[in-house]
């Protein structure tokens, strides 16, 4: 299992108050753009690994036959009220086996800084191509790369959802190549009070672009680094499964 | 000591910012309408009771003599960066002596709310009259009256610049008359780390009739105006009776 992040597990009900403000739409019209352009598969089978609450999948799932794997049951939960009818399936992302085969798989919102160390990022990178069609692409929105990394940042998030008030606070630093990152979380209820969380996650690696791309290399991929990318500005890794 | 709120303690810093939506111009134009309209004293000094970092007597200074009256040393220290040249003095609000009167006596954005007794109420009145000139008037703004209080409430303030990025999360209790604040605070400082403070704000609501009794009963001829500065709690005018 990846790291039991709050945000993921008891917050799940709130991520999406946290991330009201967030494109899902503009960016599932890029990444579209992106499969019409690389892909060489011809088919539409689209798996989201990290998919959390769904809504990349949400937009997707209207051009797309769309599987999602995320490794928190809460966050399913709140992805299957979305998604009704959709195969969301609880699975880490170095290990999931799907008998099927996509013509796409993403793994975006640095979902993939939660894996470590390097050989964990490699099984991971292994197991998209391993269930990606000949011609298919993987698509991976990484996690921030070392030149980019700020220690000493205060990141503020703030979030509604109906009527609880929700917000963030946190402060990156890194311990060698991993990013440590302490946050504080209040959670306000009407009639019912405010509650204080706290959580230190230590598990994002600091992954150069070079890195990455020699990771996909050697998980058999293709790969293309896109310097525009979605929301986070970190660019969009490709690799495309050779036919 | 009316408040250890650490709001004005180690956290007084951050008041400022805290309130940085706070319309001070507005605030002091209308105050000193107020005075005009129906202060008889005829002269220009002005003492602000509670007067934090001084943000108020920064622009009444400026065409009144002015003199500040604090229970914080965090927060007269702030005041006295803001306000060269000014006396700032140490002291409760319902027990300063400074030996003189004053044609305006005025006490802001809720402070009297720290008090949490009528009797504690009564006592301020009773000094701020005692620091008025005759036809003098007292400007007060009382804390929320019990029937516009609203329990259960959750308030989110942030506050982002490079130095800091402040939090605070209010949720309101009451038990009778007495307001109960949750204040929980988060501060981020670059480079520093995230502070978590929490504290309890207890405070006294009364009700406009209760004031002006008590006003009265302090020598002050009182008058309610509904229309204040912070929404629902109006501003309470006392003019300090001549002599007899």
């Amino acid at each position: 299992m990846t790291a039991p992040l709050l945000m993921f597990h008891d917050l799940a009900d709130y991520y999406d108050g946290f991330l009201a403000e967030k494109d899902y739409r503009g960016e599932a019209q890029y990444l579209e753009r992106i499969v019409r352009r690389y892909g060489r598969s011809g088919g539409n089978a689209w798996l989201d690994v990290g998919c959390g609450t769904g809504r990349h999948l949400a937009h997707l799932r209207r051009s797309f036959e769309v599987v999602g794997v995320d490794a928190s049951s809460q966050m399913l939960r709140v992805a299957r009220r979305r998604l009704p009818g959709v195969r969301l399936v609880r699975g880490d992302m170095r290990s999931f086996r799907l008998r099927e085969r996509f013509d796409v798989v993403s793994c975006l919102f640095g979902a993939i800084g939660h894996v470590s160390p390097e050989r964990e990022v490699r099984a991971a990178l292994a197991n998209f191509a391993r269930h990606l069609r000949p011609g298919g692409v993987a698509l991976v929105e990484p996690w921030i790369d070392p030149s980019d990394f700020r220690p000493g940042f205060v990141h503020l998030m703030t979030g509604e959802d109906r009527g609880v008030q929700l917000v963030r606070l946190s402060y990156s630093t890194c311990r060698g190549n991993h990013t440590v990152i302490r946050s504080h979380y209040l959670v306000g209820r009407p009639r019912a009070g405010v509650q204080h969380l706290q959580e230190t996650d230590d598990s994002g690696l600091l992954l150069s672009h070079d890195r990455i791309e020699q990771l996909l290399e050697r998980a058999g991929l293709r790969p293309r680094f896109l310097a525009r990318g979605l929301s986070t500005g970190r660019g969009l890794f490709l690799g495309v499964k050779p036919a | 000591m009316t408040s250890r709120l650490r709001l004005y303690r180690d956290l007084a810093k951050y008041y400022d910012a805290i309130y940085e939506w706070k319309n001070y111009p507005a605030e002091v134009r209308r105050l000193e309408q107020i005075a005009r309209r129906y202060g008889r004293s005829g002269g220009t000094s002005w003492l602000d009771v509670a007067c934090g970092t001084g943000k108020h007597l920064e622009l009444l200074r400026r065409r009144h003599d002015c003199m500040g009256v604090d229970e914080s040393p965090e927060m007269l220290r702030l005041a006295s960066r803001r306000l060269p040249g000014l006396r700032l003095v140490r002291g409760d609000m319902r027990s300063f002596c400074l030996h003189r009167g004053f044609d305006v006596v005025s006490c802001l954005f809720s402070a009297v709310g720290h008090l949490t007794t009528e009797h504690d109420l009564r006592r301020a009145f009773e000094n701020f009259s005692r620091h008025l000139r005759p036809g003098g008037v007292a400007i007060v703004e009382p804390w929320i009256a019990p029937s516009n209080f609203h329990a259960g409430h959750v308030d989110v303030r942030t506050y982002e610049s490079p130095k800091a990025t402040l939090v605070r999360c209010a949720y309101s209790r009451r038990h009778g008359n007495l307001s109960i604040i949750h204040y929980s605070y988060l501060v981020g400082v670059p480079g520093r780390g995230i502070g978590f403070f929490e504290e309890t704000d207890r405070g006294l609501m009364v009700a406009p009739h209760r004031l002006q009794k008590l006003m009265r009963g302090a020598g002050l001829v009182p008058r309610v105006l509904s229309h204040g500065f912070t929404s629902d709690r109006g501003l309470l005018v006392g003019v300090k009776e001549a002599e007899r």
